[in-house]
């Protein structure tokens, strides 16, 4: 009992306050004598809303006038009676008195004490006094429109005698009824939203009288306004429902599986009715005859118990019977009328707003912010600091305003999320599973662009979680886990951005039969899927075309779905990720950006063009030196590719990619790379400078440049000039189609390693004019040549000066082949000559090894069956169909030290 | 651009302009402004007639070349063109003209309409004192 009621008594008020204004206008309107049918109409809605809903919380003044203008108005609609002035001022006077119940609810929780006797009988006599023949006999209390049933609704009366204003409805086409008939249509859904909602949490909880409350309200105004349009079906199972829900509320009816279920068939009928209606204006096709009788049969089952009463001497004695139905509501209210008194009536804290003018405003921030970065880039330019000032207040309204417009266009989360318990339920009852659903962070707000790129995701992920997440109940018992399963939605702000897990206690993702579904569907070898860690196999669920249920559900599992899931949320920006523990459940996150229309970017400089990049595609920003990038770059079948921290990633210059011209090609002296992720790819572009880190107001682009595919949009910078977004996943396909098959195949043979044998990074040298040789890449520091000049005698053996250090230079092809140590000093060459020494490092150790010449580098698999100790050979790799030794530095480190190298320490003064 | 209500004298106001040997038109309504030739911001890789990007009062708008797109030679190109700003049905674009001439009003029934069949980027043609004025279809000109 409690804030819940108040509330539902504040969105009464709401509305209410709002549909009397119209009903003001709509009077005016009348009075003037244009339009009157739909005026009538309008007004008639207005206070036949209100009517239904405040007979229900027991306001009776402002029920019986409601009751009373209604009669006057379903007169006047069905034609019994002309509009008069004297109609016309009764029914505005009915509106000041309404106005002023309102008022009085809103500020004591209660209606009494203002007469409305003398008006309501006025209203009666208007409707008496001048009722003339009318197409339907006519009855002042009891119309035999709609309004009957709407007043009595547990009459038990059966559908087909609710008459049919449907003729109405066609004589009233027109923009307007469309415009009722919309507002209809849009209230009802939202209706139906919550009404489903609380009939999950009615069925846990069975008793709780304020949800039957507000599931009764939403079924009746529903009911009541379909009423007066026309839509038969509409009325006739909403009648059905009402009367289900009157003897809940009485208590002769509890609410069971059997109920809950029809109560949603009800709800799901009602939106099928209303979603055919929205489209062609008709009820359509929707089978109603199946749930009628699935309600009577229920009906029928509460009124014999009822006819047999219970225990309880509050049971009404008729189902529908008014009077105990509206002092069960009182009581439900009485207890807290006073906490009303102190909240401000919510018709004066809210508006509706168009969402275009939103969205106009939106933009017109959006350009607000460019004028601000444009003023601020004169006035760091200016010595003015006047100018600094001006900019600087200016900088704090804009953010404002900027923070303050974007709130507008978020919304709570719970928008999307209300219709998942009800999925779960159902799924769940279907496949025979217990499901719980927890919902933390309902009211975590995020854009309406970003709420609609995700609703069908997440409706997809639910479903997974429920089909295939969680076991069956015997399987959770087997397994010693609760028999309900759990399926948790979270929400919450992080770093700028929402995240939403969506966590079920399930069975988990098992890699194994990941494993073996991604063979046997042909994605993957045998090998390739071996070599998979655990969870690179989770991650496989996102690949195209895969499913592993076992048996494909009506439910799920049809192989279209989380690759569709995850490229949805990477449209948007976001980021999907999956964390599964077999046994104990699945866990699946996306963190996804607030809002749609700014993004954060990197601005970055190809060629004297500016380009903007979105920061969640940027893993790594990196700056090497010339030696440095030399040192990590590869040749990978002439496609360039870059190893960084493990990973081989195909390298593209930006300027190739976008295909502009430019004189620089090689490696630079200094180096820009954005390591960029688009999916599951990641590479990296070389760009001529990073500039920037800002956020744009990112507009679309015109189909012209859409079809060039690189570009998500283009955006206007601080100084004015125009910056294009460049699209990851455009740039990938891009890069991928140049780079990407080879080093694809590179990445492959250096997984394949880990299973066939060691996989060995190398450098391919020229040991002499027949022999070549290979060194393991992670022993080499430094590739150098080295004239004649460097080279030094000391102790009988040869050093070289090299980047400023004094290193051993052995002749290498010497040191395989002769264990005599004098054998292996390398020939010190002639002054103006140049040798290449390859300079490795073992232990802290670095020792130069000259040799004929330094080829490439590449990953080869290292077979060690051809390792020689003699030769100092760790193995033998193959290298253009031959093999070519693998030398052991450590092993001809080790053997120099004895002989050398120590000799050499001690002449410098080190220790060994 | 109606100056008449009735059909058969409906007058329509006509923008025409130069581009190489030809005199084009638009309908006046579409025309959202001009401005003097100002740098554009080249896009890579884009078809040839959409020679750059401008921004045109905080908006991105794409500017056609249709001496580019027809492949007409470089040489006769007057040292100061003109933007001419259009409205299309989803917002702006730029064209690029040698020069702009009057404006002329015509009647509606003097337009002779391309058949439909082969309509494309000249929605009809008209002949004004003037001589002959090619209409070009705002919404075209960005689907060229």
């Amino acid at each position: 009992m409690s804030s819940e009621f108040d509330e539902i008594i504040q969105e009464f008020l709401i509305e209410s306050f709002e549909s009397l204004e119209q009903m003001e206008n709509d009077l005016v309107t009348l009075e003037r004598g244009e339009d009157s049918e739909s005026a009538i109409a309008s007004i008639f809605r207005a206070i036949h809303t209100i009517k239904g809903t405040c007979g229900f919380f027991g306001f009776t003044n402002l029920e019986l006038l409601s009751q009373a203008s209604e009669d006057l108005l379903a007169l006047l609609r069905g034609g019994g009676l002309e509009v008069s002035k004297a109609t016309i001022d009764a029914l505005l006077q009915t509106h000041d008195v309404t106005r002023d119940l309102l008022e009085r609810i809103r500020d004591t929780g209660g209606d009494t004490g203002i007469e409305i006797g003398e008006l309501a009988a006025k209203l009666g006599a208007l409707a008496k006094g001048e009722a003339q023949p009318a197409p339907e006999p006519v009855e002042v209390h009891e119309p035999s429109t709609d309004a009957a049933s709407a007043r009595e609704p547990a009459t038990g009366s059966m559908p087909s005698k609710v008459p049919e204003p449907a003729v109405e409805t066609a004589t009233l086409m027109g923009d307007d009824l469309a415009e009722i008939v919309g507002e209809f249509l849009a209230e009802s859904f939202e209706a139906l939203d919550q009404m489903e909602q609380d009939l999950i949490k009615l069925e846990k909880h069975p008793d709780d009288a304020e949800t039957v409350a507000r599931i009764f309200r939403t079924v009746h105004s529903i009911k009541g306004n379909c009423g007066f349009l026309g839509f038969e079906k509409l009325i006739r199972i909403s009648h059905l429902g009402e009367n289900l829900l009157n003897l809940i509320r009485s208590g002769s009816a509890t609410v069971t599986r059997a109920e809950a279920d029809g109560l949603l068939a009800l709800a799901d009928a009602m939106r099928s009715i209303c979603k055919n209606i929205e489209s062609d204006g008709m009820e359509g096709s929707v089978e109603t005859t199946f749930l009628a009788q699935q309600l009577e049969a229920l009906i029928a089952t509460a009124s014999m118990e009822e006819a047999a009463p219970p225990g309880q001497g509050t049971a009404p004695a008729k189902p529908a019977s008014p009077s105990p139905k509206k002092k069960a509501a009182k009581k439900a209210v009485s207890p807290e009328p006073q906490s009303l008194v102190k909240r401000p009536s919510g018709s004066e804290t809210t508006v509706r707003v168009d969402v275009r003018v939103l969205g106009e405003l939106m933009n017109l921030a959006g350009e607000l912010v460019l004028v601000r970065n444009r003023l601020r880039q004169m006035a760091l330019d200016s010595r003015d600091s006047q100018w600094h000032d001006i900019t600087a207040s200016l900088d704090v309204v804009t953010t404002g305003i900027q923070a303050e417009v974007m709130k507008t266009r978020l919304q709570p989360i719970r928008t999307v999320w209300s219709k998942f318990p009800r999925i779960i339920r159902d799924l769940s009852s279907s496949l025979g599973k217990n499901i719980q659903c927890v919902v933390e962070g309902d009211d975590t707000e995020l854009d309406r662009a970003v709420m609609e790129a995700i609703k069908d995701p997440m409706t997809h992920i639910i479903r997974n979680c429920v089909d295939h997440g969680i076991e069956a109940p015997d399987v959770r018992r087997a397994a010693g886990k609760v028999v309900q399963g759990t399926v948790r939605l979270h929400a919450y702000h992080e770093a700028g951005g929402v995240v939403v897990e969506i966590t079920d206690d399930g069975g988990g993702i098992d890699p194994h039969k990941i494993r073996a579904s991604a063979v046997a569907k042909g994605i993957l070898t045998k090998a390739e899927a071996d070599r998979l860690s655990d969870q690179d196999a989770q991650h496989l669920i996102f690949h195209r075309g895969f499913s592993t249920a076992s048996a494909v559900t009506n439910v799920s599992g049809r192989g279209v779905g989380m690759d569709v899931v995850k490229s949805k949320i990477e449209k948007i920006g976001g980021i999907v990720d999956i964390h599964s523990e077999v046994g104990v459940g699945t866990k699946l996150r996306m963190c996804m950006p607030l809002t749609t229309a700014i993004i954060p970017v990197i601005t970055v400089d190809v060629a004297g063009q500016v380009f903007a990049i979105p920061h969640v595609n940027v893993v790594e920003m990196v700056r090497l030196g010339a030696e440095r990038m030399g040192s990590l770059l590869d040749k990978v079948e002439g496609a360039s590719a870059l190893r960084l921290r493990g990973r081989i990633m195909p390298l593209i210059r930006a300027s190739d990619v976008l295909g502009i011209e430019t004189e620089s090609d090689g490696i630079a002296q200094v180096n820009w790379l954005l390591v960029l992720q688009a999916g599951a790819e990641r590479f990296v572009i070389i760009v001529d400078a990073i500039i920037d880190s800002v956020e744009l107001v990112v507009q679309g682009v015109d189909e012209l440049f859409a079809d060039i595919g690189v570009y998500t949009g283009a955006a206007i910078l601080g100084d004015g000039s125009i910056a294009l977004v460049l699209d990851m996943a455009g740039l990938a396909a891009q890069v991928h189609l140049e780079t990407s098959r080879q080093i694809d195949d590179e990445q492959e043979s250096l997984n394949a390693a880990t299973v066939a044998g060691e996989l060995i990074k190398v450098l391919l040298c020229d040991l002499d004019a027949t022999e070549k040789v290979t060194f393991p890449l992670d022993t080499v520091m430094w590739l150098d040549r080295v004239s004649g000049s460097q080279f030094d005698h000391v102790g009988g053996q040869t050093v070289a000066r090299i980047r400023g250090e004094t290193i051993s230079v052995f002749d290498l092809a010497a040191m395989r082949v002769s264990t005599d140590v004098s054998d292996w000093v390398a020939k010190r060459p002639a002054q103006d000559a140049e040798e290449h020494v390859v300079v490795v490092g073992y232990d802290g150790r670095r020792v130069g090894l000259r040799v004929h010449a330094v080829l490439d580098t590449m990953t080869c698999v290292l077979d060690p069956a051809g390792a020689d100790s003699a030769r100092a050979s760790l193995g033998c790799v193959m290298v253009d169909e031959r093999f070519v030794d693998v030398v052991d530095i450590a092993q001809l480190i080790d053997r120099a030290k004895g002989g050398f190298i120590e000799q050499l320490d001690r002449s410098q003064g080190r220790r060994p | 651009m109606s100056a008449r209500p009735t059909a058969e004298t409906q007058r329509v106001h006509i923008a025409t302009f130069h581009i190489a040997d030809h005199l084009y038109g638009v309908p006046t309504h579409a025309v959202e402004q001009l401005i003097s030739a100002r740098p554009l911001a080249p896009v890579p890789l884009a078809p040839k007639q959409l020679v750059g990007l401008i921004n045109v009062r905080g908006r991105v708008v794409c500017s056609i070349c249709l001496r580019t797109y027809f492949g007409l030679s470089a040489e006769d190109v007057p040292e100061e063109q003109v933007f001419l700003i259009l409205r299309t049905g989803t917002g702006l674009v730029c064209l690029i003209v040698d020069k702009m001439s009057d404006v002329v009003t015509v009647e509606e029934r003097k337009i002779e309409r391309t058949p439909d069949e082969i309509k494309g980027l000249v929605s009809g043609t008209v002949s004004t004192n003037e001589g002959l004025v090619l209409l070009l279809d705002p919404q075209k000109v960005l689907g060229l």
